[in-house]
Order: C-alpha cells, then sequence, then structure tokens
C-alpha cells in the first residue's frame, strides 16, 4: 500500500499571528515525517498561488495542511490567497440579492468577515488579508479526493462549504476568527497543542470523526483547568464553537 | 384511602455563572490574544465584549457557554 501523502503549507511573518501558527506546522511536519509519511511542505516566502496549486497537481496529497491565515473563500499564503473558490461580481450579487438568509449571510461574511467591530475595541485593523476578495482562479478542485485540514480563520464559511462540492472529502477548519493568546508563558502552545490533537489523530489511522472527538476531550479538558482564567478557556472554548468539520467523517488518510 | 403524593420540585442542577479569577495566565500586560490577522490587547477584547458589537455579542455569548464547564 502507497504511504499516504501530506503537503504542509505554512507562510510566516514575524510578528504576525502566523509567527506562532508556523510553529505549530512545524510540530505537524516533524510528527509526520516521525510516523512514516511522504511529507512536502512549502513554507514562507514560497506559499504562493503558483506553487502551491502546482504541488497540489504534482504531489497529489491526500492530507492538506494548511497553518495560515483565511478568509470566507480563500486560504492565504504568504501575500496572497492560494487556495480559493472565486466567486464573480454577478454570482455575489445573486447572492446579496437572493433574499435568502443563508445566502445573503455568506455575502455579508464574504465582504466583511468580523462583522460590526467597536471602537474602543478592537477596531484597529491594518493588513486586511480578506480585502480586497481573492482574485485568483478557482483551484479547490485541484484537492479532489483529499482530506483539507485547515488551521485558519474563517475559510470554513464558504469555501469549506464549496470544497465538498468540488470532490474534497472532507474539510476542517474554522467558520470565524482562530483566536490563542500570546505571552510570556507560551500559552500559545497548549492551543497548538489542541490543534495538533486532530492532526495527530488523523496520521495515526483514525477517522475525522475520532480525531475530533479526541480533539474535544483535550479542549474540554483545558477549558475547565482554565475556566477561571478568562482569556484562556474563552478563546479556547470560541475555537471549538467556531469549528466546522464538514463531508466525510469517516474519511481517514487509509 | 389517602393517596400521599410526596411532591418534591423537580431538581435541575444549578448552573453557576463563571466567575473569573483573572484574565489572563501571564499579566494583561504581558498578554497579546491572535484574532485572524492582528493581534489585540486584553483591554480591546474587554472594550469589544462591553460594547454590542456583532463580535462582541458573540464573545458574550460564548462567555456564557462557559457557565456549563
Amino acid at each position: 500500500m502507497e504511504t499516504a501523502k501530506i503537503l504542509v503549507m505554512m507562510p510566516m511573518k514575524p510578528g504576525d499571528p502566523t509567527q506562532h501558527t508556523y510553529q505549530w506546522a512545524q510540530k505537524a511536519v516533524q510528527m509526520a515525517k516521525d510516523f512514516g509519511y511522504d511529507i512536502k511542505t512549502i513554507e514562507k516566502d514560497n506559499v504562493t498561488y503558483e506553487n502551491v496549486t502546482k504541488s497540489i497537481q504534482t504531489f497529489k496529497p491526500r492530507l492538506f495542511a494548511s497553518f495560515s491565515h483565511g478568509c470566507p473563500n480563500s486560504l492565504i499564503g504568504q501575500n496572497e490567497c492560494v487556495i480559493t473558490r472565486k466567486f464573480s461580481v454577478d454570482e455575489m450579487l445573486e447572492m446579496n440579492e437572493s433574499g435568502i438568509p443563508e445566502k445573503v449571510d455568506v455575502f455579508r461574511k464574504m465582504i466583511n468577515p468580523l462583522g460590526g467591530i467597536s471602537c474602543p475595541g478592537i477596531c484597529e485593523l491594518s493588513n486586511d488579508v480578506c480585502n480586497p476578495l481573492c482574485n485568483n482562479k478557482t483551484n479547490i478542485g485541484e484537492l479532489k479526493n483529499s482530506i483539507i485540514f485547515a488551521t485558519a480563520c474563517f475559510s470554513a464559511k464558504q469555501l469549506g462549504a464549496c470544497s465538498t462540492k468540488y470532490g474534497v472529502q472532507s474539510y476542517i477548519g474554522f467558520q470565524d476568527l482562530l483566536m490563542f493568546p500570546v505571552d510570556t508563558m507560551n500559552s500559545q502552545d497548549m492551543f497548538g497543542e489542541v490543534q495538533l490533537e486532530f492532526y495527530k489523530s488523523l496520521l495515526m489511522g483514525n477517522t475525522v470523526n475520532q480525531a475530533e472527538q479526541d480533539m474535544i476531550r483535550l479542549e474540554d479538558k483545558y477549558i475547565k483547568q482554565y475556566k477561571p482564567i478568562k482569556y484562556i478557556s474563552l478563546p479556547m472554548l470560541w475555537n471549538k464553537v467556531n469549528r466546522r468539520i464538514l463531508g466525510d467523517k469517516n474519511a481517514s488518510l487509509y | 384511602m389517602v393517596c400521599g403524593c410526596n411532591k418534591q420540585a423537580a431538581q435541575t442542577p444549578e448552573i453557576k455563572k463563571t466567575k473569573f479569577e483573572k484574565l489572563s495566565l501571564d499579566t494583561p500586560e504581558n498578554t497579546k490574544i491572535m484574532a485572524g490577522y492582528a493581534e489585540f490587547s486584553i483591554q480591546q477584547l474587554e472594550d469589544e465584549i462591553n460594547s454590542n458589537s456583532e463580535i462582541g455579542r458573540k464573545l458574550k455569548s460564548v462567555e456564557a457557554e462557559l457557565d456549563k464547564y
């Protein structure tokens, strides 16, 4: 039996949340090597639309793991969207004018993923990676028959939902922000550990469903343990609430 | 025949509102919250929760869910 192939996408910018998700990705890569998987990585400045698309086409991964930024209809590489289901202006208008609450909600999420925010609050936003919308050609179909594991914001909202229509077997991601604290006590490591619990379970040959249960067990343990500490338990539960598992929950690497 | 029904009020476990002992594991000054493509201070997130913004309401709703743990 051929060894399953794993492709890991890991952009990184210092001072950006990807500085930390990159470290999680490094652990993911080592884990896959330790398990004896055939693994390929695309890192930092190499995470371009062209490189990612070509790598998928030639390497044909069974598992595509993205530790990156995300938007409702794309995953973001170092400086551009790299995995996407592109929506035309006509499609966007049709969604907005459909009168169907679900479609209107997706339209609004794509235009303004955060929704209403306040000042004082988190109003100081710069480098909005989701604006303008991704203009690269749809390439989510290149991941047909694969499992996508996206440690990234928002992408389960539309990209994940579309992906199964394009033949992706299972999509694991988030429909809203992914949040985690960073401090001198390395609280972020706990959050990375939770993400990697799912990933590790898949590497061990478990189904997506079993991997989710393994992740939930660890999440709940941390939520209970750190319940009295607001900005550990709150983001941990926020991530749990906003995680989405789409497609075939019985999917496994083999 | 006396039918004695010793009725007891249905007992449901009381869900206590979460009381936070502290805001963060480290000091708030040493803590940043990564959210999306930016980082925020504890105070910024607190201001957001206390506002009536969309994300503030969502955060409040998740905070209420913590009561079940």
